[in-house]
């Protein structure tokens, strides 16, 4: 896109669309958004090449030197580690403008640490389950991650969490992985430093990406009970979504900002998990007390906080049903007291509603994507229905054949009208 | 352009915290080989992997079930101080479970995984500390197999070395009926 544009600038200017001096701003613009190719490259490459010496030297160290005695291998376990601090200190030292040093010399260092401390625990035998190794790993990696300035190591770090979260929460005895909340919570500066100063480069939209995905993952190993696991999940969708629509967020493209993609698409999930009447039948107060529900509410204190500063910031929020969903499910489960009945109807009025508004939003803004994914919510709503409600095969059969006609037809004339403005 | 001061700082942590923990790691643990007390723990021995450190044998312990007349204060979940003690035979054995560090003898740190009461005490599933021995990756599975083949007599009669010293327990060696790992690897290589 942005090569072909500036070909065509000289003949821009030549036929006078456009003055020079614009053409000259233009050219300026380009270049001052995206570093130079070569640049680029050489920071990819060189991040791929440290990270594969990086893996395999683990794998080298996996084999397990039998021959050497153990102070050879004590010694060893230290020269990939050297080498790599003495790599990133020649770089903060002499090319701390090279993002391709930084990244490579960032990335290699954090798998020497790794290395480092495999080896040893191999040398001696010392036992230490697969989450310990995983968080002191991460422990050291964070001040690289500041010192580089190394977005290829914030990415590790995220996967190490993760991964550290995961085996405390899903691993036999499982536990709460209070430890995950801090961890996270360390990379947040460095996270919103990027967001803040380079949030159309490619590796912020990564990092957008591992943040999302890691919070996802993480979220079920601080619940209690699994059926009311999908209230928190709801308040937590709610939360990415109010965050994809903060003003350093709003005005990235749709790929490039993960908060709303999973946000709207994981809410629209709940929702019809929610629509089933077994959600709601349980006892009220044991369920307040639940880490699930705590867990949401927290949630919904976050995404209220967020609520407020962009009403501040003057933005129109009350028009977005997504900022009355995630708390009106969790709202749900007082009202479940009375009659489960009674909540599961309103989540499933709840769900058309929001499927028609997604419809009615496709349509105004001429956006094939928000409109037919309001028609696959209706669609799943009423597949979801034949499973707890006893409904005749015609009424069935209506049901199908309208969606049909309506997929058809809205489609049908969104297209029209894309051709009519395009002629 | 210069690094600012703040990069230097993050670096200097990382870069004294990188070198500081398997140095602390390797000193504690030749303090350990050197001068800690040498236990014999009759074990099983069996073959898994692990993604960043290799092949290793895994070890079941028999001192991981133990029936006690005291009741620890642990519950399932909890780590516990293991005093250790020798039986008649010269294997070591788990005579206490303490709730804090206890003032003498050698112990290690167990997590307590299950506790049962019965007519002659209480019942405890223990995980110990060192039920991994490092191998390369050939001889693993090696041993795994010799261990398969071995009868109930010369089962009873495979044990690990362990050196304790300060609660810290480092595996120096692996015995399959009275004879070293290492060797019989190597002596099977040699066969084939």
């Amino acid at each position: 896109m942005a090569n072909s544009l500036l070909k065509n600038l000289e003949e821009l200017v030549q036929d006078e669309v456009i003055t020079s001096e614009t053409a000259d701003k233009i050219t300026k613009w380009y270049a001052d958004q995206h570093p130079p190719r070569e640049a680029r490259l050489l920071a990819i490459f060189g991040v791929i090449g440290a990270i594969l010496i990086g893996l395999g030297l683990i794998l080298i160290v996996a084999h397990n030197w039998d021959a050497f005695p153990r102070g050879v291998k004590t010694v060893w376990a230290f020269v990939p580690l050297i080498l790599g601090l003495a790599g990133s200190a020649y770089t903060l030292l002499k090319r701390p403008e090279s993002v391709a040093m930084r990244e490579s010399s960032g990335s290699f260092t954090i798998l020497a640490v790794g290395v480092a401390i495999s080896l040893v625990s191999q040398i001696y035998n010392i036992e230490g389950d697969l989450a310990g190794f995983l968080l002191t790993w991460c422990l050291i990696a964070l001040p690289l991650v500041y010192a580089l300035k190394s977005n290829v190591g914030a990415l590790l770090y995220i996967a190490g969490i993760t991964w550290y979260g995961g085996e405390v929460a899903y691993d036999y005895p499982s536990r709460i992985p209070w430890l995950y909340l801090p961890l996270l919570c360390g990379i947040i500066p460095y996270y919103i430093n990027e967001v803040l100063h380079r949030s159309k480069e490619n590796g912020t939209t990564f990092l957008h990406w591992f943040v999302v995905a890691s919070a996802v993952y993480m979220l079920p190993g601080f619940h209690g009970e699994f059926e009311l696991l999908p209230l928190a999940y709801a308040a937590l969708f709610g939360v990415l979504w109010q965050i994809g629509a903060l003003p350093a967020m709003h005005k990235l493209y749709l790929v490039r900002n993960p908060y709303r993609i999973v946000g709207a698409l994981g809410t629209t999930v709940m929702l019809i998990i929610c629509s089933f009447k077994a959600i709601w039948s349980r006892e009220m107060f044991e369920a307040l007390s639940d880490y699930s529900v705590i867990s949401a509410l927290v949630l919904l204190v976050g995404m209220a906080g967020i609520v407020l500063y962009r009403r501040q910031k003057g933005e129109e929020i009350q028009s977005d049903p997504m900022t009355w969903i995630p708390p009106a499910l969790v709202l749900m489960l007082p009202l479940s007291a009375v009659s489960d009945v009674v909540s599961a109807i309103v989540v499933n009025l709840i769900t058309v509603g929001w499927g028609i508004y997604m419809i009615l939003h496709g349509t105004a803004r001429n956006h094939l994507g928000w409109l037919n994914f309001g028609l696959v919510t209706i669609a799943v709503l009423i597949v979801a229905r034949f499973f707890d409600m006893n409904i005749s095969y015609v009424l069935r059969g209506l049901l199908f054949v309208g969606v049909g006609v309506a997929f058809l037809l809205f489609n049908y004339r969104l297209i029209q009208q894309r051709k009519k403005q395009s002629s | 352009m210069k690094t600012p001061k703040s990069q230097w700082i993050f670096f200097i942590i990382a870069a004294v915290a990188a070198v500081a923990v398997p140095l602390y790691m390797v000193i504690q643990s030749e303090l350990a080989w050197n001068d800690g007390t040498e236990y014999r723990f009759r074990c099983a021995a069996y073959d898994p992997f692990d993604p960043f450190r290799g092949s290793y044998v895994r070890l079941r312990f028999d001192q991981a079930n133990i029936t006690l007349e005291h009741e620890s204060l642990a519950a399932p979940g909890d780590a516990a101080y293991a005093v250790l003690g020798v039986d008649s035979i010269g294997f070591a054995q788990i005579t206490h479970l303490a709730d804090a560090i206890p003032a003498e003898g050698d112990y290690i740190t167990v997590e307590v995984r299950d506790t049962v009461h019965t007519d002659f005490g209480v019942r405890y599933r223990l995980e110990l500390p060192f039920t991994k021995y490092f191998m390369e990756e050939n001889k693993a599975p090696v041993v795994e197999t010799k261990f398969r083949g071995l009868n109930v007599a010369q089962m009873e009669n495979t044990w690990a070395v362990v050196s304790v010293r300060n609660g810290h327990a480092v595996t120096k060696d692996l015995f399959l009926d009275g004879t070293s790992a290492n060797e019989l690897a190597a002596q099977t290589r040699e066969g084939e």
